[in-house]
């Protein structure tokens, strides 16, 4: 019982993580971010958001495998 | 833009360089080629190295080169939406991928088709799926002609006779290596499509100054580089939709039947979205061709090209063009590679030969490349039908996704059965297809329903009637077979 229970709290943080924390930051906030200013190094927000977003992603995804399913890199 | 011998040279030892490696791939590896599973997934053997430039190879295409600069010339930042979706596929990809690779390596499954087969215990909705699949692979790979006739014509070759003899290649390659050609090959793709969109990038950075001049420039003519408002529900729709759609390529498939175990499947969602620089800079590339007004006739797919023209000199040109030939023969490789999978295992094997050997289906395989990429060079040369490639590309994802129950969400919901998910899929793919009539084709946008993606208004259609239609199946005590055991289902190793 308290194994499923842990595993069952596992999938939740699997999920936000993998789906919930993405599909709210970059699809249902883009009314939000789909501004021009502020303005990082001439980009405007839109742009700049997004492209660190390419980057934040695999990081989320990494933790994931990492932490949550604890498999090996190598 | 004039071209000297040299630069011919270089173009021809680039190209050249890809069809030897592909060739070689057949000995890559020593396998016994006659077993389906070697010849059409290479054995489910690679890690993840090859499996990145596989899959890469296959979803950043030449393409990618052509449409979205060419999508942020004239629609500004609604093709964002493909630097966004990505960030749906790949947390989806790590979610589900495993799940799906692990019951086909048990069952020696080699396309999403013969999946549904033993789930549903279902040879009906397993065709469907694979027609369905099949419909979607067809333009896609006209489209890689198209995008090598473009750049043979800028090269000035006869068109027709070096387009044929472009795509006799390719067929003979998967012909002989199957999936072991075109992973070999999409590692020197890769490699120079990285380069030279890494050689444009530090050039236009430097000079544009960051690009930040680029954007203030068109800012003040009054052309929006933002996502337009009235299509906020449009980008939002294509970014979802798209996103969760992408698994479903039959394509896309094979390279993750492919990989070695679900651990290769997991690391790639990690290193795949690397790619995703990609995109964005080439949207912003789009931009300069906008701000700078390098493109007079307003061609939009003349963007890219036209950046390359003005600030690079002709070897370079050369070069792209080269990466743009074989960016366009990898993925239309494996897309008719897929696509014979599909023939072969869910059509010609269940319908027509249920006890044909190994070597027999790779046999029907190998006939089957030709046949389709003999059948996408009609579609790319006939005008009639060249015209229809793109419409029937704004089709492609929207009726992917409408097989998202039958291959991902009965994974999950193990008790859905055959009739409600058959239901749905049919509601879902009458939707989009009246959708598309109803724009006339030109946009997978419905302005009826706010701008919004058609494939999504279909899979809500799919997923209501296959809730009402699974609720009837209950009430009449329906029992659903499968031939899949409950311990199949598994996330790991």
């Amino acid at each position: 019982m308290s194994l499923n229970y842990a595993r069952r709290n596992r999938l939740i943080l699997k999920l936000t993580l993998l789906m919930f924390i993405p599909w709210i930051a970059l699809v249902f906030a883009a009314p939000l971010y789909n501004r021009y200013y502020p303005t990082v190094g001439g980009w405007p927000f839109l742009y700049f958001y997004l492209f660190i977003w390419i980057f934040i992603q695999p990081v989320i995804t990494f933790v994931v495998y990492k932490f949550v399913d604890r498999e090996a890199w190598l | 833009m004039n071209f000297t011998v040299f630069d011919y040279t270089v173009f021809f030892l680039i190209v050249l360089a890809v069809i030897v490696v592909s060739f070689l791939g057949a000995r890559w590896r020593k396998a016994d080629l006659s077993k389906i599973s070697e010849w059409s997934i290479g054995g489910r053997h690679f890690g993840s190295v090859i499996v990145w430039f596989l899959m890469g190879g296959d979803i950043y295409t030449a393409y990618s080169l052509i449409s979205i600069p060419g999508g942020a010339f004239s629609a500004g930042g609604l093709i964002l939406y493909a630097t966004v979706y990505g960030a749906i596929s790949y947390p989806f990809l790590y979610f589900v991928a495993p799940r799906l690779y692990l019951i086909a390596k048990k069952y020696n499954f080699i396309t999403g088709a013969d999946y549904v087969n033993a789930r549903f215990d279902s040879r009906i909705l397993s065709l469907l799926v694979a027609l369905t699949g099949l419909l979607a692979m067809l333009p896609y790979i006209a489209l890689q002609i198209v995008g090598i006739k473009y750049v043979l014509e800028a090269m000035k070759f006869p068109v027709l006779t070096s387009f044929i003899i472009a795509f006799l290649i390719v067929a003979a390659f998967t012909i002989v290596a199957g999936l072991r050609g075109p992973a070999l090959g999409s590692v020197i793709k890769d490699v120079v499509l990285w380069g030279i969109i890494l050689t444009v990038l530090v050039v236009l950075w430097m000079k544009f100054s960051g690009f930040g001049p680029v954007f203030s420039t068109l800012e003040t003519s009054g052309k929006t580089v933002l996502i337009p408002d009235k299509l906020m529900l449009g980008f939002i729709t294509l970014a979802f939709g798209n996103g969760v759609a992408w698994l479903l390529f039959p394509n896309l498939l094979t390279g993750i039947f492919g990989s070695k175990s679900a651990r290769i499947i997991k690391k790639n969602s990690i290193l795949l979205p690397v790619y995703q620089i990609w995109l964005m800079f080439l949207a912003i590339f789009g931009l300069v061709a906008l701000a700078e007004n390098l493109v007079p006739s307003g061609v939009s797919s003349l963007a890219f090209p036209s950046v390359l023209a003005t600030y690079f000199p002709s070897t370079f040109v050369v070069i792209a063009f080269s990466g743009i030939i074989i960016g366009s023969m990898v993925p239309a490789s494996l897309q008719a590679l897929a696509s014979a999978n599909l023939i072969t295992r869910n059509i010609y094997l269940e319908f027509f030969n249920k006890n044909a050997p190994e070597s027999r289906q790779v046999l029907i395989g190998r006939i089957f490349v030709v046949v389709m990429i003999f059948a996408s060079l009609l579609f790319a040369i006939v005008p009639a039908a060249s015209g229809l490639i793109f419409y029937l590309l704004t089709m492609s994802y929207a009726w992917l996704l409408q097989t998202l129950p039958a291959i991902i969400i009965s994974m999950y919901w193990k008790n859905l059965d055959k009739y409600s998910t058959g239901l749905g899929w049919a509601a879902g793919f009458a939707v989009v297809t009246w959708g598309l009539f109803d724009v006339h084709f030109s946009s997978s946008l419905i302005p009826t329903f706010g701008y919004m993606y058609v494939g999504i208004i279909g899979l809500a259609v799919n997923l209501a009637v296959l809730l009402v239609a699974r609720a009837i199946v209950v009430s009449l005590k329906y029992r659903s077979t499968t031939k899949l055991q409950p311990g199949d289902y598994a996330d790991f190793d």
